[in-house]
């Protein structure tokens, strides 16, 4: 084969009619925006929100459901119930609908202790509605946006979470906060970009909610042209709802032995069913040094785009379950390349109905008190074939302190339905 | 000014979007997960778009970013291993053509992904054996065997269809 066959062949492969895009450059610039404050000073914030949050214990009331038809006190709550999303949208514009955004996850919406995420998208073209519930006194991720209103400092003066303490950078929001209508009788702002429009709220006392619209690049349309939509969407936003994710498992006792339910992601049903598409537990004791720099929870999460892993110090142990409506399939990467720096992670895979649950454990790299492990080899992990039942693949002299064990006592107690109808509402041991 | 930085990425994404798909789209070898890379490159691209802008060549750049996250997610990234498909996809007429770049595209899928990448952007990118060490972060005979490799490769898996066809 010639260079010239070479570059024939790859030219008619790319020049192909490609699919509709699903790449979302508002999220890219919003995302992008958002590592940057965190670069410039909001990291260190970041990650003691981090260590903060995976820290907390849920009082084990707060884990399990609230009892049906007993509304909460809406914004007087210190945690969010992640099993149970507070808020939902009440009045979605046309041609909207419920789906999450690519860009905040792609996992569906999150709900964790901390705070609610739910979108709506356009069914044709770009644009989408984002909201964001803080429960009272949390500051997020989007801290760095609402400092800038004045009211949103002086209700969090006193808190002791560093993300709450700083100051706008001035990254995402370039404007001064614009004092907007009353919603509900209390007090919102407009905080505008050139890119997408943001409508911040006090649903309750010392409680914010935010709602932020992005435009396709594609409109003309002025960015103040949302305004109006916002604040409808906002006005009729329902909070202290009570209805439950739904999970296909239980969790045995040995798991959830001090661990804490971190964030559930999840879908919405044609029908209005929450199914959850996964959960993330996290043990109490993570700290995170070196290079990590996500927000996310996941301690080996790295932004550095030369591929450095964070360093993991002390035991860590994050469960993820994630499941999904469509087929499985494993992709094996056919190389081993020199150094064994391809990770394969501690996972397993079960097939149920039209629906594949994939389990992982964390850590699957790097190093933990400097010591690298054997992980599984690629080709262990390449045995793997859906539909088949259930695989495992840990290997038992992986000194990970208690996760082997408690990975196999989770294995033990789980119990599946591929009906939604059947799935529980308490993942958790009661 | 942050306004005018944000302008200026989103002309320049805007422009070279359909090049930034169809190299991620090669190096993956599926949709899907060419427009995850591409989602990853452009916010990693938007963080460092300062220095991006004072680069001899952004395209340069921002190839680099692709090529490494690319590496770098097949290295950290479980979820990049596991692909969720729809079972029932819109699949075009089959045709003399469309099986010949069905035959490219699973010779491709076999090669290591360095080899690939490597085989990318020396003839897709056109970028010499040493533009392409530097990119790739070796030495310029690996990039030479990683080539010869990469063609034998695909000359042994196409070399019958190529024969029939011509």
């Amino acid at each position: 084969m010639s260079d010239h066959d070479m570059r024939t062949l790859l030219r008619d492969l790319a020049d192909r009619p490609e699919p509709a895009s699903t790449i979302d450059l508002a999220a890219a610039r919003r995302t992008g925006k958002r590592r940057l404050w965190l670069r410039n000073g909001g990291i260190t914030a970041a990650v003691a929100a981090i260590v903060l949050s995976v820290a907390v214990v849920i009082p084990r009331e707060l884990a399990a459901p609230a009892p049906s038809g007993n509304p909460t006190a809406t914004g007087s709550k210190d945690h969010f119930n992640p099993f149970i999303p507070d808020a939902a949208f009440g009045y979605v514009p046309p041609g909207y609908e419920l789906k999450p955004v690519q860009g905040l996850s792609s996992q569906g919406f999150t709900s964790t202790a901390n705070e609610l995420t739910l979108s709506v998208k356009q069914t044709s073209g770009g644009g989408s509605i984002t909201l964001d519930v803080l429960h009272k006194g949390d500051c997020g991720n989007v801290s760095m946006d609402l400092n800038l209103i004045p009211a949103y400092r002086a209700s969090h003066a006193g808190s002791k979470d560093p993300a709450c303490r700083g100051l706008g950078s001035g990254v995402v929001v370039t404007n001064p906060p614009v004092r907007a209508p009353d919603v509900a009788g209390r007090p919102a702002y407009w905080l505008n970009t050139p890119d997408w429009s943001m409508l911040a709220w006090q649903y309750a006392p010392g409680a914010w909610a935010l709602l932020e619209a992005f435009t396709p690049s594609t409109s003309r349309a002025p960015i103040t042209a949302d305004r109006p939509v916002l604040l409808k969407v906002a006005r009729t936003v329902k909070f202290g709802q009570t209805k439950p994710i739904m999970f296909p498992f239980k969790l045995s006792g040995a798991i959830a032995s001090g661990w804490t339910p971190n964030s559930v992601f999840f879908t919405v049903t044609p029908s209005g069913q929450y199914l959850a598409n996964m959960l993330e537990e996290t043990a109490p004791a993570v700290a995170v040094r070196g290079q990590g720099t996500s927000t996310t929870p996941n301690p080996l999460a790295t932004e550095d785009a030369a591929g450095a892993y964070a360093e993991v110090a002390g035991p860590v142990n994050l469960l993820t379950i994630i499941a999904s409506t469509k087929p499985y399939d494993f992709t094996c990467a056919p190389e081993n390349p020199p150094g064994n720096s391809l990770i394969v992670p501690i996972t397993s895979v079960r097939q149920i109905g039209g629906v594949s649950w994939l389990f992982q454990t964390d850590p699957k790299s790097a190093k933990l008190n400097g010591k690298s492990y054997d992980l599984p080899t690629v080709d262990q992990a390449c045995n793997q074939q859906p539909g088949d039942g259930l695989r495992v693949n840990v290997r038992l002299d992986v000194p990970l302190d208690h996760t082997v064990p408690s990975f196999t006592a989770l294995l033990d107690g789980l119990s599946f339905s591929a009906d939604p109808q059947t799935w529980t509402t308490t993942p958790l041991p009661g | 000014m942050r306004g005018a930085r944000d302008a200026e990425y989103t002309e320049y994404v805007q422009s070279r979007m359909l090049w930034l798909r169809r190299v991620a789209y090669l190096l993956c070898q599926d949709w899907q997960s060419a427009d995850d890379l591409v989602q990853s490159a452009i916010t990693r691209l938007y963080t460092h778009w300062g220095k991006a802008r004072d680069a001899t060549s952004i395209d340069a750049y921002v190839r680099t970013i692709l090529v490494r996250s690319f590496f770098s997610e097949r290295r950290s990234a479980w979820s990049r291993r596991v692909l969720l498909v729809d079972r029932h996809l819109d699949a075009p007429g089959r045709s003399a053509d469309h099986d010949a770049r069905l035959d490219v595209q699973a010779a491709l899928t076999t090669l290591p992904p360095r080899q690939r990448a490597t085989l990318v952007l020396r003839f897709y990118c056109d970028l010499s054996v040493e533009e392409t060490s530097r990119e790739l972060g070796c030495t310029v005979g690996t990039v030479k065997s990683q080539t010869a490799k990469g063609l034998e490769s695909l000359r042994r898996a196409l070399g019958p269809i190529m024969a029939e066809e011509s």
